[in-house]
């Protein structure tokens, strides 16, 4: 039981969070995730809980993961998915005997993680507002220079800055990565084999604290340094393509004032081809859960165009999973707040469009706008070829 | 007695009489109902408040108003106990406390109506949390020190004489 005592920082867009600990809690009958000063389960507890049940994805990183634990944050955020990657790491390193710590000055290894992810643990790509996300976890990475930082930064737009700017960060020893594509991978780069017994911990000065044969004997895992951030609070600004925004605040009760519109007569007026919008829908047989977590791919149904900057209206039935959002080449999409507020973090699908999957609490009347416009790099030769174009839609009961 | 003595007490007897009337006028009917259904935190009718503890009529009124739109209530743990208690049911609800750091309140029950709310009396105290979603049947509360309410009413869920609300 020579664990070591590791600081997890979830890192939302409105600052970061500690993870203050995670203690299997026999006789309750579900996992559940708690904030400090509420004594109410967080809103995404119930997540929490079927990613933990036992066969999940995370009963298979070992150890008492199986059995239901109490997970307690220093604070609250309502919705997004990017906790899931740090609080995977966290019963992975739990299992390895290793403990927690809310204050950087006690850690031995201060671990930045975000992102979401999928039934095998795989880190979905997507935009995570790692810089944002940086930026306001820079004080309390401040406050312990000397502790060794490792991150795990999933793919996305801002991956490369994100890491540039974690490597600025000052600090004794260079940030670690870790590799972003699985939490097993991720872990195989911060614990040892199960052959090669944990050396003792190492309180500060050492070298990265945890044991490295695993990683050594495998040499696969480029462990770069820990800098996962999850990003949770609200961007100011419409975000392109994936805004992965889980504490965009509560969910836009903007109202559909114009969805009263009776059955739509699509006038096949010209259909801007800068954007495409699609309804994701579970198949028969399948459930939106099961398409969220990737088990069964959703069917895509296009929204028709009522005219001039109009969709169609889309209800809301039970098997809209969620809408997918795709530019033309040379474009870049700016989704309305009122969506993102709505859905989860976006994801990259196959044909590069985005994947907005609706949250529980986000199946309300709304309106929002696309806007697509030129990218920087493409305004020379986009000339005539593409305007910006904007679209209204409308999700309705 | 001299007749300015007697004067004087009959002076001093009116006005405990009249000192006397506030404490005497119970809260209204619709009072009663406002102070009920209260979100839990919410601000107060300290009057309403002040006869809840100080009138056992106006707190007997109240209970019953507030066991009439319950979900469920119990005046009084059920099964006999000679210690504090870990478990007890109310209605076709079972609340269970799970010992611990910090202590957890488990409340399962049937799926079709889950309450909102709870309170709990115990004496002339009472104390209203607002329960979670259910998740599978069941709500869980961590019954935190950090946080006085739901402390208190882990403590006072442990006493067989406290009566529970569901709300």
């Amino acid at each position: 039981m020579s664990g070591l005592s590791i600081l997890v920082v979830i890192p939302t867009t409105r600052g970061p969070l500690r993870l203050r600990s995670l203690s299997p809690r026999p006789g309750l009958p579900a996992p559940a995730a708690f904030a400090d000063r509420d004594y109410r389960p967080l809103p995404w507890s119930a997540d929490y809980a079927r990613l933990c049940a036992p066969g999940g994805p995370v009963a298979r990183l070992g150890g008492a993961a199986e059995s239901p634990h109490e997970l307690r944050l220093s604070g609250s955020f309502d919705a997004g998915r990017s906790w899931e990657v740090p609080v995977c790491l966290a019963h992975g390193l739990a299992a390895h005997g290793h403990r927690f710590v809310a204050e950087p000055a006690q850690a031995d290894l201060i671990l930045w993680a975000t992102g979401a992810v999928d039934r095998d643990l795989a880190v979905l790509p997507g935009d995570y507002a790692l810089l944002d996300k940086i930026e306001r976890s820079r004080d309390l990475l401040a406050e312990a220079p000397d502790v060794p930082l490792a991150a795990l930064l999933p793919e996305g737009p801002e991956r490369a800055e994100a890491e540039t700017a974690l490597r600025a960060l000052v600090r004794t020893r260079a940030p670690r990565i870790l590799p972003a594509a699985d939490v097993p991978a991720a872990l195989d780069a911060l614990t040892p084999p199960k052959g090669a017994d944990g050396p003792a911990p190492r309180r500060s000065g050492g070298r990265f604290a945890l044991p490295a044969g695993a990683a050594a004997a495998a040499g696969l895992v480029g462990l770069v340094g820990l800098v996962g951030f999850i990003a949770l609070g609200s961007r100011p600004a419409p975000v392109i393509g994936a805004a992965y925004d889980p504490a965009a605040g509560p969910a836009s009760a903007a109202p559909a004032r114009e969805a009263e519109t009776a059955p739509p007569s699509p006038p096949a007026a010209k259909k801007p081809a800068a954007i495409r919008v699609e309804e994701l829908r579970a198949p028969p047989g399948s459930s939106c859960r099961r398409v969220a977590f990737g088990a069964d791919p959703p069917e895509r149904r296009p929204v028709e165009s009522e005219g001039g900057e109009r969709l169609a209206p889309t209800r809301l039935v039970p098997e809209l999973c969620g809408l997918a959002i795709g530019a033309a080449p040379g474009l870049r999409l700016e989704i309305g707040p009122e969506l993102r507020a709505a859905a989860l973090p976006p994801i990259r699908l196959a044909d590069g469009a985005q994947g907005f999957f609706l949250r529980e609490g986000g199946r309300q009347n709304l309106v929002y706008a696309v806007h697509a416009l030129p990218e920087i790099k493409a305004l020379p030769e986009a000339g005539a070829a593409l305007p910006d174009e904007r679209l209204v839609h409308a999700l309705t009961r | 007695m001299s007749e300015d003595a007697r004067l004087l007490a009959e002076i001093h007897a009116a006005r405990v009489l009249t000192r006397a009337r506030p404490s005497a006028a119970r809260p209204s009917h619709a009072a009663l109902w406002a102070h009920a259904n209260r979100e839990p935190g919410a601000p107060v009718d300290l009057a309403v408040v002040r006869a809840l503890r100080s009138d056992p009529e106006a707190a007997r009124r109240y209970r019953t108003l507030l066991g009439a739109q319950a979900v469920a209530h119990a005046l009084l743990a059920a099964a006999a106990s000679d210690g504090a208690l870990t478990r007890r049911r109310v209605g076709p609800f079972e609340l269970e406390i799970l010992e611990g750091t910090p202590p957890l309140l488990i409340l399962r029950g049937p799926d079709a109506r889950m309450p909102r709310r709870i309170e709990a009396w115990l004496g002339d105290e009472a104390v209203r949390l607002d329960l979670g979603e259910p998740v599978d049947g069941t709500i869980l509360l961590a019954l935190d020190p950090a946080v006085a309410e739901a402390d208190r009413l882990g403590q006072m869920l442990r006493d067989p004489a406290c009566a529970v609300f569901l709300l």
